[in-house]
C-alpha cells in the first residue's frame, strides 16, 4: 500500500505545483518545445482579454445571484420537509430526483424545455396559462440565457443543500423547542432564536460548498449554450476549457484556473473568518 | 492396453499440435482498429463495411470502435505519447488536421493518388486537407450549403418553386412568415439557418456560403482570409436584416439542430444549411414535401463546402492495413454511394457520382467543384470562434455589422497561419 503522503503528492500536490508553473509560462500544446517562462505575462494579458472579463463578470453574477438564492431556497425546502406532515416521506425521496439524474442529461432536458420553438416552458405559457406574450427566447436571448442556466443550477443544487440543512435541523434538540413553546414563543421566534443560530455550522458547510460550485460551474453551460450566444453565458471554467482543449493554450488556461482557485479560496476564507468571529 | 494408451497419447499430442496450428492461425490475424465517431457508424453503414473488408482480407480482423466528440480532445494527449487506440480515425473535423500535422502525429494520404488520380477528386475537398503540398485528411463526406424548402408551405403562401435570387429569398422569407391563429405571435417562420457561434461556429459556414454564392470571395488577392470586404458584410447583413424583420427563426443561433427540427415540425418554411439535411426531412415529411435548391448564384459562383469530418492516419498505428481499408472501403464506390443515397452524404471522388439518381446531384457537383473551403490555419479554431462570436453579436443586434467585423478582424489578424 502506498503511504498516504505519496498519494496526496502524486494526485494533489504535484498537479497543483505543475499547473502553477504552467500558469507562469506560454506553454502551447502545439509547440511545446517553444515554451518560455513569462512570469505574470498571462495575468497581464488576461486584464486586456475582453472574453475573460466577460467570463469573470458572468461568474460574478453566478455568485451574487445563485449563491444566496440556493442557500435561502434550500433552507426553506429543508424546513418544509422536516415537519411531520402526511406525505413528507414521499417528498423527501422525490426531492432527490434532480441529484440522481446525471448532470449532462439534465442539461440536455432543460435545453429542450427552454427551446423557443418547441420547448415545454413556452408551450405551457402559451397553451395552459394563455400568456403568449411571456414567451421568451430563454437560451437564445443574451438577456435571459445566463439566468436560465442559473435556474437549472438552483434546481439541481437545492435538494442537495436541503438534505444538509435537514441533517442540521434534526441535530437541534427538540427540548429547546418544547421549552420555547411553553414560554409562548411563536413559530417565527423559534425559527429566529433557536433554529437559525443552531444551524450556523451547517450554513458554513453549505456556503463553502456552494461558493466552490458557483465558481466552477461548467457542464450546464457547456451543454446548454456552449458559452453563447455571443459569449453571454461564458464563465471562467468554460473559458479555461476552451483555451486548454480547443486552442491548446495550456499556460493561459492554467492561469485562468488559478484565478478561479484564488476566488474560491477567498470566499472560503471569508466564510471561515465570519464563522470564527461569531464563535469567539 | 499399453498400445492403446500410447495410441491415445499420440492422438492427444496430434490434437494439441493441430489446435496449436489453428490458434496460431487465429493469433496471426492482424487487428485493424477503425475508430469511428458515433454518428458515422449508421450513416456510413460501417457494420457492412467491416464485414466486406474482413471477407476480402481473411488475415485481418477489422473492428469498429466508436468514439464521441469529447474523446477527440484526448487524441492529442494519447498521440503525444506515441500511442493510439485506433489505426484509422474517421470523424474529427478537418480543423483538427493542422494541429495534428503540426505535432507530426498523422501521416499524409498522398499514397491514395497511386490508385485514384488526383484530378478525380473534387478540387475544394482536396484543398481542404492540404498542408504544404501534402494531404492530411482523406476527403470524404462532402457538404455544400444549399437551400431546402417546404413545398406545402410555399404553395400555401401562393408562391411557386424555389427563390431564384437573394432578393427573392428575402421576399419568400417575409411572405412565408405567418401568424396562423392571429394572436400576434408568429407561428411559422420564413427562414432558419444554423447561425450558431462557438464551439459549433456554423454561422461562419452559412455566411461564407452566402458570400461565395453572391459572387464574393473568402480570400483577398494575396490569399489572406478576408472579413473586411464589403461583400462579407453584405452576406452577414442579409441574415441580420431578416432577423430584424422577424422572418428568421429567433433561436436558430442557439444550437445546430433547432432550425432543422423546426423545419420538420412545420414551424419553418425554408432552411439554409447542409444539403444532406434534405434526406432526413424527406424521410419524415414525405419526398414531395421538401425539395433542395442551390443557393441563388451558387451554380455560377460556388458556395461554401466542407467535409463532414476528417479521416486521419495516426503515425503509431497499423498503417499498412489502414491503407488497405482506405482503398477497399473508404474509396470504394458502394460505400460512398450508399451514404449518398441513404443520407445525402456527398462523395468526394467524381466517378462516385455516376450511379446517383436524384437530379440535384448534378448541381451539387458543379457547386462543389468551384466552391471555397475554410482556411486550415494553425489557430483555425480560435479564428473560427472569433469570427462566429462577433457575427452572432451582429445578428442579435449587440453590435453593428461593421463594428462586429472590425472586431473580428482585430482578433484574427495576428493568429498563426
Amino acid at each position: 500500500m502506498l503511504p498516504p503522503f505519496l498519494v496526496i503528492f502524486i494526485f494533489l500536490i504535484y498537479p497543483l505545483l505543475h499547473s502553477l508553473y504552467l500558469s507562469l509560462t506560454d506553454f502551447d500544446y502545439l509547440d511545446p518545445a517553444a515554451c518560455r517562462f513569462i512570469g505574470l505575462g498571462n495575468h497581464f494579458h488576461l486584464l486586456m482579454d475582453e472574453s475573460f472579463i466577460a467570463a469573470l463578470r458572468h461568474t460574478g453574477i453566478m455568485l451574487a445571484v445563485y449563491y444566496p438564492a440556493v442557500i435561502i431556497l434550500s433552507l426553506f425546502v429543508a424546513l418544509l420537509i422536516s415537519g411531520r406532515i402526511k406525505g413528507m416521506k414521499i417528498a423527501r425521496t422525490a426531492i432527490f430526483i434532480p441529484i440522481v439524474i446525471p448532470l449532462s442529461f439534465t442539461a440536455i432536458i432543460w435545453q429542450w424545455m427552454y427551446s423557443n420553438s418547441y420547448g415545454v416552458i413556452n408551450q405551457f405559457l402559451t397553451n395552459v396559462l394563455h400568456l403568449k406574450t411571456l414567451q421568451r427566447n430563454w437560451l437564445g436571448d443574451p438577456k435571459y440565457a445566463l439566468y436560465s442556466i442559473l435556474v437549472v443550477n438552483i434546481w439541481r443544487r437545492t435538494p442537495f443543500d436541503a438534505i444538509i440543512f435537514l441533517a442540521g435541523l434534526y441535530a437541534v434538540p427538540q427540548s429547546l423547542y418544547e421549552v420555547a413553546k411553553i414560554d409562548g414563543a411563536s413559530y417565527w421566534k423559534r425559527l429566529w432564536y433557536i433554529t437559525l443560530p443552531l444551524l450556523k455550522e451547517t450554513f458554513i458547510i453549505v456556503a463553502v460548498l456552494e461558493a466552490i460550485f458557483s465558481v466552477k460551474i461548467f457542464v450546464q453551460v457547456y451543454v446548454m449554450t456552449g458559452g453563447g450566444p455571443a459569449e453571454s453565458t461564458e464563465v471562467l471554467y468554460t473559458y479555461a476549457y476552451r483555451n486548454a482543449f480547443r486552442y491548446y493554450k495550456m499556460g493561459y488556461a492554467a492561469t485562468i484556473s488559478y484565478i478561479m482557485t484564488a476566488i474560491i479560496l477567498l470566499i472560503t476564507w471569508v466564510n471561515i473568518k465570519v464563522f470564527k468571529t461569531e464563535r469567539q | 492396453m499399453r498400445r492403446r494408451i500410447k495410441g491415445l497419447m499420440l492422438a492427444g499430442v496430434l490434437a494439441v499440435f493441430l489446435l496449436g496450428i489453428e490458434s496460431a492461425g487465429i493469433s496471426a490475424k492482424r487487428t485493424l482498429r477503425v475508430g469511428t465517431q458515433a454518428w458515422i457508424v449508421k450513416k456510413y453503414n460501417m457494420a457492412e463495411a467491416v464485414k466486406r473488408f474482413n471477407r476480402m482480407h481473411p488475415d485481418i480482423d477489422a473492428k469498429i470502435i466508436e468514439f464521441t466528440m469529447e474523446e477527440i480532445r484526448r487524441f492529442m494527449l494519447k498521440w503525444s505519447r506515441e500511442e493510439t487506440s485506433y489505426d484509422i480515425v474517421i470523424g474529427p473535423g478537418v480543423q483538427f488536421a493542422r494541429p495534428y500535422q503540426e505535432r507530426n502525429f498523422i501521416l499524409p494520404w498522398n499514397f491514395v493518388f497511386e490508385k485514384v488520380p488526383k484530378d478525380e477528386f473534387l478540387a475544394p475537398f482536396l484543398r481542404l486537407s492540404e498542408i504544404s503540398g501534402k494531404y492530411y485528411s482523406l476527403p470524404w463526406c462532402g457538404e455544400v450549403i444549399a437551400l431546402i424548402y417546404r413545398t406545402d408551405l410555399v404553395k400555401d403562401a401562393g408562391l411557386t418553386g424555389a427563390p431564384k435570387t437573394w432578393a427573392e429569398v428575402a421576399e419568400y422569407a417575409k411572405k412565408l412568415t405567418m401568424d396562423t391563429d392571429n394572436d400576434g405571435v408568429v407561428d411559422i417562420y420564413g427562414l432558419a439557418s444554423p447561425l450558431v457561434g462557438p464551439p459549433s461556429d456554423k454561422i461562419d459556414w452559412v455566411v461564407w456560403g452566402t458570400l461565395e454564392s453572391k459572387g464574393g470571395n473568402l480570400y483577398d488577392k494575396d490569399g489572406n482570409f478576408n472579413v473586411k470586404s464589403e461583400k462579407y458584410r453584405e452576406a452577414l447583413k442579409f441574415y441580420v436584416d431578416l432577423r430584424k424583420a422577424g422572418c428568421l427563426l429567433p433561436d436558430c443561433h442557439v444550437d445546430d439542430n433547432v432550425g432543422r427540427n423546426a423545419f420538420k415540425a412545420g414551424k419553418v418554411a425554408m432552411l439554409i444549411t447542409w444539403h444532406s439535411r434534405l434526406i432526413e426531412a424527406q424521410h419524415i415529411l414525405g419526398f414531395d414535401k421538401a425539395y433542395l435548391a442551390p443557393l441563388p448564384g451558387s451554380v455560377e459562383n460556388g458556395s461554401f463546402t466542407t467535409l463532414g469530418g476528417g479521416v486521419y492516419l495516426p503515425r503509431f498505428g497499423n498503417v499498412e492495413d489502414a491503407k488497405k481499408f482506405t482503398f477497399d472501403v473508404l474509396l470504394s464506390d458502394w460505400w460512398n454511394q450508399w451514404a449518398a443515397e441513404n443520407y445525402g452524404k456527398m462523395p468526394t471522388v467524381k466517378p462516385h457520382f455516376a450511379e446517383l439518381k436524384e437530379d440535384y446531384w448534378d448541381d451539387l457537383l458543379k457547386i462543389a467543384d468551384i466552391s471555397s473551403t475554410m482556411p486550415l490555419y494553425i489557430d483555425a479554431p480560435k479564428m473560427f470562434d472569433s469570427i462566429a462570436t462577433e457575427s452572432v453579436k451582429a445578428l442579435l443586434g449587440e453590435k453593428s455589422v461593421d463594428e462586429a467585423m472590425d472586431r473580428a478582424y482585430d482578433k484574427i489578424k495576428d493568429l498563426r497561419k
